[in-house]
C-alpha cells in the first residue's frame, strides 16, 4: 500500500467518523447511524472472507463460525469473569485466529482435493460449534446470552454512536489490510494459488504458510466484528449467530462485487446489504432471499467478473446514472427514506454496469484501451525494443 | 577486467564438474502399489544436458516430479549440490537452485506474462520486490522473445508461445539446473528448430539442463548424455550415439519386432 492510498483510507475514515456529528446540524435520523453500522459490519465480514477466499481461491462456507467464536468469547468473558469489553474484542479475535490456524493446519496439509475438503471442513464446523454452544451451559445452553453495555468515556458521544465508530474502525482495519495484502508480495503469492497452486509451490512460494496466515487474518477479523457486533444486537443466541445466512451473504457480496480486488467486496456489501434492508423493511422479508438468488443468478451471466472491474471503466455512467437517479427522486419529492431512493440509485448503477460492452458500444463506441498500457520502463538494456501497439492489450487488474 | 573474479570463477568450476550438482540415489516411488520408479541412481554433472528418454508410462515425468519436491520418494535420496534435499517442499527446492517446466504449459492465467515472469523473481532465493521482479521480467522475455505479447493474458497467446513462457518464468527463478519436461511437443518443425535453438542459448547461460524428449534427432543434437528409462528402471546411460545403437534400447522403445 502507498503512502497515498494510506491517506486516502485515514481521510475516508475521518470523515465516516464525523458523520454522527451531523445530527447536530441537520435531519439525520439515529436509524441511518445504525444502518450505516450493519454496511461497516458487512464490509468487514466480506473482506474478511475475501482475504482468503476470494485471494485464494479456498471457498469457505464457516464464516459463521468465526463470527460466533467471536461473539461467544466476548459474550462468555463479560459474563462469567467480568472481563471489560473492550478487552473481550481482542480475546474475540484471537480465539477465531486459533479456530481458523486448527482448520487450516489440518485442511491445507491434504495434498489432494484441496479445496473441496477446506469448503466442507468450513461447512461442518459451523454446525458442529452450534451444537457445542447448544449442550454447554457455561457457553450458551440454549438460552441465549445477554451482552450487557459497557461503561465508556463519554467523549464517544451517545451508545449509537460508539458502536457506530467502533464499526468503522473494524471496517477501515479490515479494508486497509485486504488492500495492503492485495498489492503485496503475499497478495501475489495468494492469486498465484487460485491460479495454479502447484505450480506457485514449484516456484518457490511457500504455499502451505501463505494459506495459513490469510486464513488467520480472515478469522481474526470476522472474529473481532462479530465481538463488536454483539454491542448491536445485545442478545445472542446460537441460531441467529451459526446461521448460514452469513456464509451466504458474504459470498454474495463478494461475487457481486469482485473477488479480485479489495473493493470487490465493498461494494457488494453496501449493494447487498442495502437491498436485503429495504425489502425487510418494506416487508418483503419473506421473499427477500429468492430475490438476492436471483442477483446471484443476474452476477454470474452478467457481471461474472464483478462490479469493480466493469466500474473502473465505467464510472463517469455510473457517477452520472447516479446523480441523476438521486436528484430526479428529491425533485419529485419521492416519498420516502433517503435509504430507498439510495437502493434505487444503486440497482441502476448496477444495471448500468451490467449492460455487456456490446451494446454500449453500439451507442458510442469506446476509446481503445490500448491508450492506458503501462508502459515498459526503459533501462539501457531495453532501449532497442520496439512495441506493437496493437500487439499490447490493456489488461484492467 | 576483473581478472582475479574470472580466475575465482574457473577455480570454483573446474571443482563443480568433478562432482555432480544434482544426484538421485536408490530413488524410489510407489503410488498405491505401482512402482513408478524402482531404485534410480543418476547424477548430472554442471554444464551437462542430460536427456531422459523412454517409453510413456517409464518414470520420467515421476523423476522430474520428485526431484521438484512434488512428490515423495517412497525410498531414496536426492542430494543437491552435495546437501541431502529429500523431502523438502517444492517451494524450498526451488529457492535452492532446481527449475522446471511442465510438459503442458501452465502459466497463471489471471496474470499477464511479464506479470507471470515476474512472479518467479519475486518467490526465488533473493525474493525480488514486485518493482524489481518487473523489471528483471523484461530481460527474460526479451531472450524468449516474448516482449511484443508480455502484457497479454496466457489464453490470448499461442502454445509456442505459452511454451517459452514456461521458459521465462523457469529461468526468472534462476535455477542452476533446469529440467524441461517435453518442451517441444505440439509444436511444429520451424517452432521446434526455434525452441532448440532456445534451449541451447539456456545452456550457454550457464544452467545445467535435464531434458525429457521423444524426438530423437533433437535428443543427439542438443544432449551431451542420453538416460534411458524404462519401467521406472534405468535401462541405459552413456552418450546419445552409442545409447541409441544397443538393442535392448531399441526393444524397450519401438517394441519387439522391430529389434
Amino acid at each position: 500500500m502507498t503512502r497515498r492510498t494510506f491517506i486516502s483510507f485515514l481521510i475516508a475514515g475521518v470523515a465516516l467518523a464525523l458523520v454522527p456529528n451531523l445530527r447536530g446540524v441537520a435531519d439525520f435520523p439515529v436509524y441511518n447511524l445504525v444502518f450505516m453500522y450493519s454496511v461497516f459490519y458487512w464490509v468487514t465480514q466480506a473482506t474478511s472472507w475475501n482475504i482468503l477466499s476470494g485471494y485464494s481461491g479456498y471457498f469457505s462456507f464457516g464464516q459463521a463460525a468465526f463470527v460466533g467464536v467471536g461473539l461467544y468469547t466476548t459474550a462468555v468473558l463479560t459474563a462469567h469473569y467480568h472481563v471489560n469489553f473492550f478487552l473481550t474484542i481482542a480475546a474475540a479475535g484471537a480465539m477465531s485466529t486459533l479456530l481458523a490456524v486448527v482448520l487450516g493446519f489440518v485442511s491445507f496439509r491434504l495434498r489432494s482435493l484441496r479445496g473441496e475438503v477446506f469448503t466442507l471442513l468450513t461447512l461442518i464446523v459451523a454446525l458442529a460449534l452450534a451444537a457445542v454452544a447448544q449442550l454447554s451451559d457455561f457457553i450458551d445452553g440454549g438460552q441465549g446470552r445477554t451482552v450487557r453495555a459497557p461503561d465508556y468515556p463519554s467523549v464517544f458521544g451517545s451508545y449509537n454512536d460508539l458502536i457506530y465508530r467502533m464499526g468503522l474502525v473494524m471496517a477501515l482495519v479490515a479494508v486497509m489490510a485486504a488492500c495492503a495484502i492485495q498489492h503485496s508480495k503475499f497478495g501475489r503469492g495468494l492469486f498465484a494459488i487460485r491460479d495454479d497452486e502447484d505450480v506457485a509451490e514449484a516456484l518457490g512460494t511457500p504455499t502451505f504458510r501463505y494459506k495459513m496466515i490469510a486464513f488467520a487474518v480472515s478469522g481474526f477479523l470476522a472474529g473481532a466484528a462479530g465481538s463488536v457486533n454483539s454491542l448491536q444486537v445485545s442478545y445472542v443466541d446460537i441460531d441467529g449467530t451459526f446461521t448460514f445466512i452469513t456464509p451466504l451473504f458474504v459470498i454474495l457480496m463478494s461475487t457481486l462485487g469482485g473477488r479480485n480486488h479489495w473493493m470487490g467486496p465493498v461494494l457488494g456489501a453496501v449493494v447487498i446489504f442495502t437491498l436485503q434492508e429495504r425489502l425487510a423493511g418494506g416487508g418483503f422479508a419473506s421473499i427477500s432471499q429468492i430475490i438476492l438468488g436471483a442477483v446471484l443468478a443476474l452476477t454470474i451471466l452478467f457481471l461474472p467478473e464483478g462490479l469493480y472491474l466493469r466500474l473502473r471503466t465505467r464510472w463517469r455512467l455510473a457517477t452520472v446514472v447516479f446523480v441523476v437517479s438521486m436528484a430526479v427522486q428529491t425533485m419529485v419529492g419521492a416519498s420516502g427514506a433517503v435509504l430507498t431512493q439510495f437502493l434505487i440509485s444503486l440497482v441502476l448503477v448496477v444495471a448500468s454496469l451490467g449492460v455487456p460492452t456490446r451494446y454500449l458500444e453500439r451507442v458510442r463506441p469506446l476509446r481503445p484501451a490500448s491508450a492506458k498500457t503501462p508502459g515498459r520502463p526503459v533501462t539501457a538494456s531495453v532501449v532497442n525494443a520496439t512495441i506493437e501497439p496493437e500487439q499490447v492489450i490493456h489488461v484492467d487488474r | 577486467m576483473t581478472a582475479e573474479r574470472e580466475v575465482g570463477t574457473v577455480s570454483v568450476e573446474t571443482l563443480d564438474r568433478n562432482a555432480p550438482i544434482l544426484e538421485c540415489r536408490k530413488l524410489r516411488m510407489e503410488f498405491s502399489g505401482v512402482r513408478a520408479l524402482r531404485g534410480v541412481d543418476l547424477a548430472v554433472h554442471p554444464g551437462e544436458i542430460v536427456a531422459l528418454v523412454g517409453p510413456n508410462g517409464s518414470g520420467k515425468s515421476t523423476l522430474i516430479n520428485v526431484l521438484s519436491g512434488m512428490f515423495k520418494p517412497t525410498a531414496g535420496r536426492i542430494v543437491f549440490r552435495g546437501e541431502d534435499i529429500t523431502g523438502r517442499a517444492p517451494h524450498a527446492i526451488s529457492r535452492l537452485g532446481i527449475g522446471r517446466t511442465y510438459q503442458i504449459p501452465r502459466p497463471f492465467s489471471t496474470m499477464t506474462v511479464l506479470e507471470n515472469v515476474a512472479f518467479a523473481a519475486m518467490f526465488r532465493h533473493d525474493g525480488l520486490s514486485r518493482t524489481d521482479a518487473e523489471t528483471a521480467a523484461w530481460e527474460y522475455l526479451d531472450f524468449t522473445r516474448l516482449t511484443p505479447v508480455a502484457h497479454k493474458l496466457p489464453p490470448a497467446i499461442n502454445l509456442q508461445q505459452r511454451k517459452f513462457l514456461e521458459l521465462a518464468r523457469a529461468l526468472a527463478a534462476q535455477p542452476s539446473v533446469l529440467m524441461l519436461d517435453e518442451v517441444l511437443t505440439g509444436l511444429n518443425p520451424a517452432e521446434i528448430a526455434e525452441s532448440v535453438d532456445m534451449v541451447k542459448r539456456i545452456h550457454q547461460s550457464k544452467v545445467t539442463i535435464v531434458i525429457v524428449e521423444h524426438l530423437m534427432r533433437v535428443v543427439t543434437e542438443l544432449a551431451t548424455r542420453m538416460v534411458v528409462l524404462a519401467q521406472g528402471e534405468m535401462l541405459a546411460d552413456g552418450l546419445p550415439s552409442e545409447v541409441m545403437r544397443r538393442p535392448d534400447v531399441i526393444t524397450a522403445y519401438l517394441g519387439r519386432q522391430h529389434a
